[in-house]
């Protein structure tokens, strides 16, 4: 390797900011959509808490039901929403990076790895919509 | 459009100066100049001592990566009118030293692209009587990953390397799994052993600025998914399939 | 000031000099081998390098072809033993460099494809798309990652030293620190590229600056043939980018106002659909540049912002041949042009492009100077004669980079390291120079870029694509002038830390003595050969000219000329002939 002399000039280096992340948009998304995790995790217990409910019975049920009326639970829920759209929506963005299937040694442009993913996406939520307001 | 536009561009000598600062020059306003058109007006007519790195002018030697208004860009391809009225702020690339204005230290990033061994490993030592064969398909495979010309905007735009500079780093990462996809080559190894460590392949989170900023169209972030996934693969043959070897 | 010692040294980073070094750590790997260049070894400029490199593989290809298309296409200037040498070692070390993982373009049955290209007969020219250059210089490069090679990076030579009638090593400036290092060694490779930064409009990166052809003419070793200096006829007209050959043999058109293919016009045969080999736009270059200027002349050109263009036509090979074969031409006409070839026709000049010209070595690579080799287009061997043909020049680097190292190791194996009281002493004044010539020095009138750019502008004038005496001896004279312009040259950069105006400077040093001796060569060869064409003196002379201009700097500091005879084996000067008539058969030489 090249060889350094006794003294060197000091390169100036530059510190790295915690706040790095609020630099560019692409940085503030790719926090985001790592945080939304924790709403993924959120909605997980609320579902388990539903199931439970609704095992134990219609009194139980209820009760579960007034819980989630209550002013502050549905702004949490619209906040966890709106992060679990962002997750979906990065994660269906993602599945190139995870499969890759190449045509004759081409990689495939990342929307026509990513479209079956949006539109699965698309079925479900129109299928779970049409459920939930079909039955109220 | 106006005649003239201001560049504020970042002068650091390490003899005079305890910090990074900005000086400011106005120069024309051509409709088909480029960043470093600008660039070499500063220092041709107004200031000699402005220091870059340049030389193909053509976005193939990877010399002039700076970050214009705050992105990775080759100035020899970056159009100056874009950015008028102006003015436009020219740094050097970002997690990298600086040696004297825009000029970074890349001994790091040479480093780095030394240890993933970027050569063909044969394990079988008798040369072919001529080519190895390789199809078109075969070549498409790992094709786009041999485009980079190491201009390290990706280094300068990935987090991971400046929160960690112990990171491998995009363009390094890529190209090693460049030589893994290549059919002719039998070192994926050799260089599984450098690369799945935590600072390989492992200390990507896949935050994807990499590919942005790759004026090649590598895809950097991609080569190193893949690459995640073969060492899996192979780590699940290694202790399922003791007996095989690479 | 910084010592050590080597036992054989590469001046420059490139193709030629990274093949050098791989050579000679195979031949012999206890020799020390090092790489000294003022850019890292990836930003040479092999790297702009697009078309390919020529080598015969095909069944129904010979080596005499591929050598009498070189002799033809030098216009009979190219030392035929050296032609010889190269036709046959090309296809191995294209071979080789497979092996090391070169991604050459294949065929669908997996062999490495080639494609036709100018002044050739047959298909041999190897590619990598159209970053042949590219792919060539980063496999070597990392080829040479595994070897025990020592790399001074950003380091800037700025005196070959002699002792006695041997060169011994080189003074070199450490670009990160501003440090003088005094490197020592028994064998010195110039492998430092061309000098196309000589002309305003060149395709030449601003690396380009003879570096090695002005040591080694200060070292007293001579270079020949400096007035054969090729233009490319399709450069883009502001930025002088290239716009490959390969975009021709792939099918493209050259049409002037009219939409006429004027080439036909100046006996290059007649336009077929097809291109047609060694006839038409896949014509030898220099007639190409020069039907340029002749089409100029009648005012059948273009007028452009930025001078007279023609047009470069690829609309009618589709969109997807364009984005396979030639990717980084629509790349560069979108960027750099604002133009998409698939659907408007590029404009194009001749731009200086390629120097035939430079250190004189014999067929390993040796000078006359013990201990200094040469390889690659800062030498001139002479293979390429009074023109080079498209792709042989990524073929030259690597089979006289190869020779040339290794016969510098058989040299060093045999000789003691330099000793190291002479070196000192040479290496102390030569940093005193640089001190108070350049780093220490006040005052000065004259621009950099000023000078630079006269000298630029001369030099266009006087030895452009046409000469004439008038025109080469108003150069010179303002040459010699220009020389003493340099001595008032301002420095307003004096740290040491990173010095690029250091670095222009001295540069601008190298590129005046070499502009000296394309003018001198030029004035003194009256005949018109290839690239040097004589307004006045219109035919070539084989009588008085069939050989090099060998040209020295005496001792009062100005360049003399001398000749040495064309070496000439099995093919005796003939026509050169392109277009229909030979595509018939292979050597109509009448």
């Amino acid at each position: 390797m090249a060889e350094q002399p006794q003294s060197e000039p000091r390169a100036y280096r530059r510190s790295f900011s915690n706040w790095w992340w609020l630099e560019r948009r692409n940085y503030l998304i790719f926090i985001l959509r790592e945080f939304s995790s924790i709403f993924v995790a959120y909605f997980l217990v609320v579902t388990l808490k539903q199931l439970c409910a609704l095992a134990r019975g219609p009194a139980a049920y209820a009760s579960f039901q007034e819980h989630m009326r209550h002013p502050m639970v549905i702004l949490l829920n619209i906040v966890a929403l709106a992060f679990l759209v962002l997750h979906t929506y990065t994660w269906s963005k993602l599945v190139p990076k995870a499969f890759f299937p190449r045509s004759h040694g081409h990689p495939l442009p990342e929307m026509t790895t990513a479209l079956p993913s949006y539109i699965l996406w698309a079925v479900a939520t129109i299928v779970v919509a049409a459920f939930i307001l079909g039955a109220s | 459009m106006a005649d003239t536009i201001v560049i504020e561009v970042a002068r650091y000598s390490p003899e005079s100066d305890a910090r990074p600062h900005f000086q400011k020059y106005e120069v024309p306003l051509r409709g088909d100049w480029m960043v470093l058109d600008a660039l070499n007006y500063i220092k041709d007519k107004l200031d000699g001592s402005l220091t870059y790195r340049w030389s193909c002018r053509m976005g193939i030697c990877g010399s002039c990566g700076m970050v214009v208004n705050g992105y990775e860009r080759l100035t020899c391809e970056t159009l100056l009118a874009q950015f008028a009225p102006g003015p436009v702020r020219v740094e050097p690339l970002r997690h990298f030293p600086i040696a004297r204005d825009l000029v970074i230290d890349m001994t790091d990033f040479l480093e780095k692209l030394t240890r993933v061994k970027p050569w063909i490993v044969r394990k079988d030592k008798t040369p072919p009587p001529r080519e190895y064969l390789q199809t078109p398909e075969q070549l498409a495979t790992f094709k786009q990953y041999s485009n980079c010309i190491n201009c390290m905007l990706c280094y300068s735009a990935c987090p991971v390397y400046g929160i960690d500079p112990h990171f491998v780093g995009p363009a390094a990462l890529a190209l090693a799994e460049r030589y893994n996809l290549d059919s002719r080559d039998q070192g994926l190894g050799d260089r599984l052993d450098v690369l799945s460590q935590h600072d390989g392949i492992w200390d990507c989170t896949v935050i994807g600025e990499c590919s942005e900023v790759c004026p090649k169209e590598v895809d950097p972030s991609l080569a190193i998914q893949e690459f995640k996934l073969t060492a899996t693969k192979e780590w699940y043959k290694s202790f399922l399939m003791p007996w095989g070897g690479k | 000031m910084e010592t050590s010692s080597h036992d054989i040294l590469l001046v420059g980073g490139g193709g030629a000099a990274l093949r050098a070094a791989i050579a000679v750590s195979e031949i012999n790997p206890k020799l020390s081998v090092a790489v000294v260049s003022k850019v890292y070894p990836m930003r040479s400029h092999t790297v702009s390098a697009e078309g390919g490199a020529a080598g015969v593989i095909g069944e129904d290809d010979t080596l005499d072809e591929h050598a009498y298309d070189t002799i033809s296409g030098g216009d009979w200037l190219s030392d035929q033993d050296c032609v010889e040498i190269f036709v046959n070692e090309i296809p191995k070390e294209l071979l080789r460099l497979e092996n090391w993982g070169c991604p050459w373009s294949r065929r669908d049955d997996g062999k490495v494809a080639v494609r036709p290209f100018g002044g050739m007969k047959k298909m041999r020219t190897w590619f990598a798309a159209d970053k042949t250059g590219f792919h060539m210089l980063h496999t070597l490069f990392q080829t040479s990652l595994r070897y025990p090679l020592t790399r001074y990076d950003e380091t800037f030579v700025t005196k070959l030293m002699v002792e006695g009638d041997r060169v011994c090593g080189v003074v070199a400036i450490e670009l990160k620190t501003g440090k003088v290092r005094v490197i020592t060694a028994k064998a010195v490779i110039i492998c430092t590229g061309g000098c196309g930064r000589v002309f305003p409009y060149t395709t030449n990166a601003n690396i380009c600056t003879g570096d090695g052809m002005a040591l080694a003419y200060r070292a007293s070793a001579p270079l020949k043939d400096m007035e054969m200096v090729q233009y490319h006829p399709t450069g883009l007209p502001f930025t002088g980018i290239l716009i490959t050959e390969a975009s021709r043999a792939e099918g493209g058109l050259l049409v002037n106002k009219d939409g006429y293919r004027y080439l036909q016009d100046y006996d290059l045969g007649k336009p077929q659909k097809e291109p047609v080999f060694r006839s038409m736009e896949l014509g030898p270059r220099d007639r190409l540049s020069q039907a340029f200027v002749k089409e100029m002349e009648k005012g059948r050109t273009i007028k452009g912002p930025y001078g007279d263009v023609v047009h470069l036509d690829l609309r009618h090979l589709g969109e997807e041949k364009i984005n396979a074969k030639l990717p980084m031409v629509r790349e560069l006409c979108v960027k750099y042009e604002n133009i998409d070839p698939v659907h408007q026709m590029i404009p194009v000049r001749p731009v200086q492009h390629y120097m035939m010209g430079g250190v004189h070595t014999d067929t390993s690579g040796a000078t006359p100077l013990k201990g200094l080799y040469a390889a690659g287009e800062a030498a001139c061997v002479s293979l390429n004669g009074a023109n080079r043909l498209g792709s042989n020049s990524l073929s030259e680097i690597l089979v006289f980079g190869a020779r040339a190292g290794r016969a510098a190791a058989e040299y060093a194996s045999q000789v003691a390291m330099p000793s190291a009281n002479p070196v000192l002493a040479l290496g102390s004044d030569e940093e005193r120079r640089i001190e108070t010539e350049y780093l220490r020095k006040t005052g000065g009138s004259e621009k950099i870029s000023t000078l630079r750019e006269a000298m630029q502008h001369t030099m266009e004038a006087g030895a452009g694509i046409y000469r004439t005496r008038a025109s080469l001896a108003e150069a010179a004279g303002k040459i010699a002038e220009m020389q003493e312009r340099y001595k008032a040259i301002s420095m307003e950069d004096h740290s040491l830390a990173f010095n690029t105006q250091l670095v222009a400077a001295l540069e601008l040093g190298f590129l005046l003595d070499v502009a000296e001796t394309i003018l001198q060569c030029a004035l003194q060869r009256e005949e018109s050969r290839g690239a040097h064409q004589r307004t006045d003196f219109p035919d070539r002379d084989d009588k008085k000219f069939l050989a090099h201009s060998l040209v020295s700097r005496s001792t009062d500091g100005r360049p003399v000329v001398s000749y040495l005879p064309v070496t000439i084996t099995r093919w005796p000067p003939g026509k050169r002939v392109y277009g229909e008539q030979s595509t018939d058969g292979g050597h109509d030489s009448h």
